[in-house]
């Protein structure tokens, strides 16, 4: 059916509000608390208690108010009070350690009260006061020239959208068909990066960036993304390979087991949910765990037609000798589904009471691609009230999503987050709202295409840049999710101008045969390697439809020593083998195996020349071919 | 004690707070490049590059220490106010030792 720009248009032009009522609920709940705060603060003062009543009530108000009453040196503990304050919403935000401001407001208040003479000062109220003012009319301000500047960005999309959705679909490149399919030398190198990191014995984490394991650096989207850019490549390119690449993917699932993977919910569930007992990393919450984990194994299985990881207990997380938290691939998607059922706001938080509109996005996309392998409905039963929840609650009024909003408080905090990236995933469920999306964020991009000084286009973002993957600066990361998003679309001028501001930026390295960017993390170079190999509908195509069937019944390239065979290409037609291959270190003979052939039947291998040879009574064959450069390789049933 | 387990609480707060603004805010535990090189990407599974020894993070302060660290603090804070409430309770003790005009000393540490 043909995608008609007016009728993708028109649920972002109708947008009005950016406030919903689940986060007006919240609002009007957080302002009552703390109405109620300064009516305890204020009434010691009024009728006349005790200095340290005053005080702690003085506290109430303002996080180290109190100490303003103490008079004094203590009035010097007010600053450093604030400044604690700020640091305890840093570690609230960072771990989801909600309990860290709650103490150090509570626990300032309570310590002023304790430090207080015979007498307040007297001016302290007025000024603890003053400052509230001064900080509740900063903020209103600030929300407003917000408010503006995204009205004034609204009213601008709304004047190109149409145009630019029609833009957007107008140079969007043909989906390519699977005949064409296969990896380039360079995509190889590239794929070779990830290939390194996870064919390493498992519980090994060379390769990686070790900085935190809570926040964007943390391990876990490391080896999240290495899953994503395998399993795509395998679906795209080499489903009928197995091997070495299934190995890969199996170690980086296995790996991330390990408890210091997924420990930090130990901590985030005990000082962030108050759970002491029972930190189930896959129950309440964490769908940076379970939405993000839940992709990458169902791509596994959808690719190899594996079921392993969805025999009951197959993910075992084990906490100590003691306690193991078993799951598999039903009660992790099962987790996903539930709280989102459960949430007000239906989306639901990653860390303690932080809802990430992008973590969301990670989680439907596992729900699809769960739906398709085990043949459930949760997406069509929650989708509509997710995407309404999207529109409502986290939305802001140019249309664009928010990066992250407070559950408890309803406040929006702020976080990067790229409707570039939000399409892709959304092209995977929602397709058309996907082109809306990707064709606002094509708009912008358009100010940061330059050319270079060959004339030809790239991507070119000033400053200093950050890399989410390891926090330093750096574009690596950026530039790869540009390019990623622009080929999810088939927009390829973007995607190659992205590509070559990566290749000049971010410090291409060809070393070893391993293509990398020495400039980027580990995160980055990840998804580099992903967005390098992504062609128009990829990821949506492995989520939403997965490999041809033919590569799930047909013969399979099972055995190839990595480096030495590089697999470039392969795909069966349910009786023979098309396969591309390269050496990896040196030209000439390599064995191969080849499974699931017919049981002794008789088989010609095309390689240059022909061979005649016949399966063994297992449908197995072990066979020698010449590897000089591309070399492509058909086994074919003899006639 | 608690006059020592407070001015640890401070002193804390003020180096921690010190080593957040340099690395989220100033940005100086980069090197003036724009982007440094980052070890972990030379790693190779077969070839010539080093196997990795703990990448540079070891020098700056991760989550997991400033984690560990606030936790720490929070522990020295909820210390420090359960001493000053001794601590208090102590001078009103001596408050009424004083009324009886008998000689103390006024602050333990």
């Amino acid at each position: 059916m043909a995608v008609i720009p007016s009728d993708i248009a028109q649920a972002f032009i109708r947008r009005e509000v950016a406030v919903g009522p689940v986060t007006a609920a919240r609002h009007r709940r957080i302002a009552m608390i703390y109405a109620a705060m300064c009516i305890l603060g204020l009434l010691p003062a009024i009728v006349g208690m005790p200095p340290s009543i005053q005080a702690a009530g003085l506290g109430l108000w303002i996080p180290g108010g109190g100490f303003l009453a103490v008079g004094g040196w203590a009035i010097l503990l007010f600053a450093l009070t604030l400044a604690l304050f700020a640091l305890a919403v840093f570690a609230w935000f960072g771990a989801g350690m909600v309990i860290a401001p709650i103490i150090v407001w509570l626990g300032s208040a309570l310590l002023a009260g304790l430090m207080a003479g015979g007498q307040t000062w007297f001016l302290a109220p007025y000024l603890v006061a003053a400052m509230v003012a001064g900080i509740g009319i900063y903020a209103y301000r600030r929300n407003q020239a917000r408010k503006t500047a995204e009205l004034a960005t609204l009213e601008a999309r709304k004047r190109i959208i149409a145009t630019a959705i029609a833009e957007a679909i107008e140079v969007a490149a043909p989906v390519p068909a699977m005949a064409e399919r296969e990896l380039t030398p360079d995509d190889l190198a590239s794929s070779r990066y990830a290939l390194d990191r996870a064919l390493q014995p498992v519980g090994q984490m060379n390769g990686y960036d070790k900085v935190d394991q809570f926040q964007t650096a943390a391990l876990r989207y490391q080896i999240n993304h290495l899953g994503y850019g395998l399993g795509m490549l395998q679906c795209m390119y080499t489903p009928s390979f197995h091997g070495y690449l299934s190995q890969a993917q199996r170690n980086l699932i296995e790996l991330y087991l390990d408890r210091r993977i997924w420990g930090y919910w130990l901590w985030e569930s005990a000082w962030g949910n108050l759970n002491f007992t029972d930190p189930d990393p896959a129950a309440k919450d964490n769908i940076m765990l379970t939405g993000w984990f839940g992709i990458q194994l169902c791509m596994y299985m959808s690719n190899t037609g594996d079921r392993r990881y969805a025999e009951p207990g197959s993910l075992p997380f084990r906490r100590n000798a003691r306690r193991v938290y078993h799951h598999d691939a039903h009660t992790i998607a099962q987790s996903v589904a539930r709280n989102f059922l459960d949430s007000e706001f239906c989306l639901y938080p990653c860390e303690p009471n932080w809802l990430y509109p992008i973590c969301n996005h990670y989680g439907m996309t596992s729900l699809k691609i769960y739906d398709r392998v085990f043949g459930t409905k949760y997406v069509p039963s929650v989708l509509d009230r997710w995407l309404d929840n999207l529109d409502a609650e986290f939305t802001d009024y140019s249309g664009s999503i928010i990066g992250l909003r407070s559950s408890l408080t309803g406040f929006r905090f702020p976080f990067p987050a790229a409707d570039a990236a939000l399409a892709g995933f959304q092209n995977c469920f929602a397709p058309d709202r996907a082109q809306r999306m990707w064709a606002t964020a094509r708009q912008d991009l358009k100010y940061i295409i330059k050319s270079d000084e060959s004339g030809a286009t790239r991507l070119s973002i000033p400053g200093k840049g950050f890399d989410f993957g390891n926090y330093k600066s750096g574009y690596a990361g950026a530039y790869a999710m540009l390019m990623d998003a622009a080929h999810e679309f088939g927009d390829y001028e973007i995607a190659d101008a992205a590509l070559r501001a990566l290749d000049r930026d971010c410090g291409r390295a060809d070393d070893g045969g391993v293509l990398r960017y020495s400039k980027g993390s580990n995160l980055s170079n990840a998804m580099a390697m992903r967005a390098r190999i992504h062609r128009r509908d990829d990821f949506r195509r492995t989520i939403a439809e997965g490999p041809p069937e033919a590569s799930l019944r047909g013969p399979i390239l099972t055995d190839a020593k990595y480096p030495d065979v590089l697999v470039a290409r392969a795909f069966s037609d349910g009786a023979g083998l098309d396969l591309v291959l390269y050496p990896g270190a040196k030209p000439g003979p390599q064995q191969i195996r080849i499974e699931r052939l017919r049981p002794g039947a008789k088989y010609a291998m095309r390689s240059g020349s022909e061979h005649a040879f016949a399966a063994d009574p297992d449908g197995t064959a072990s066979l020698y071919v010449e590897l000089h450069g591309r070399t492509p390789v058909h086994i074919v049933p003899a006639s | 004690m608690p006059c020592c387990a407070f001015a640890a609480f401070i002193v804390s707060q003020v180096v921690l707070g010190f080593g957040v603004l340099r690395r989220f805010m100033l940005r100086s535990g980069d090197t003036l490049d724009d982007a440094p090189d980052n070890p972990a990407t030379e790693w190779r599974l077969i070839g010539a590059a080093p196997a990795l020894t703990a990448p540079d993070s070891s020098r700056r302060p991760g989550m997991r220490t400033l984690a560990i660290a606030a936790s720490l603090e929070i522990l020295l804070a909820t210390g420090a106010a359960y001493g000053y409430r001794l601590h208090a309770h102590t001078h009103h003790h001596y408050g009424l030792a004083s009324v009886a005009s008998v000689p103390i000393p006024v602050c333990i540490r």
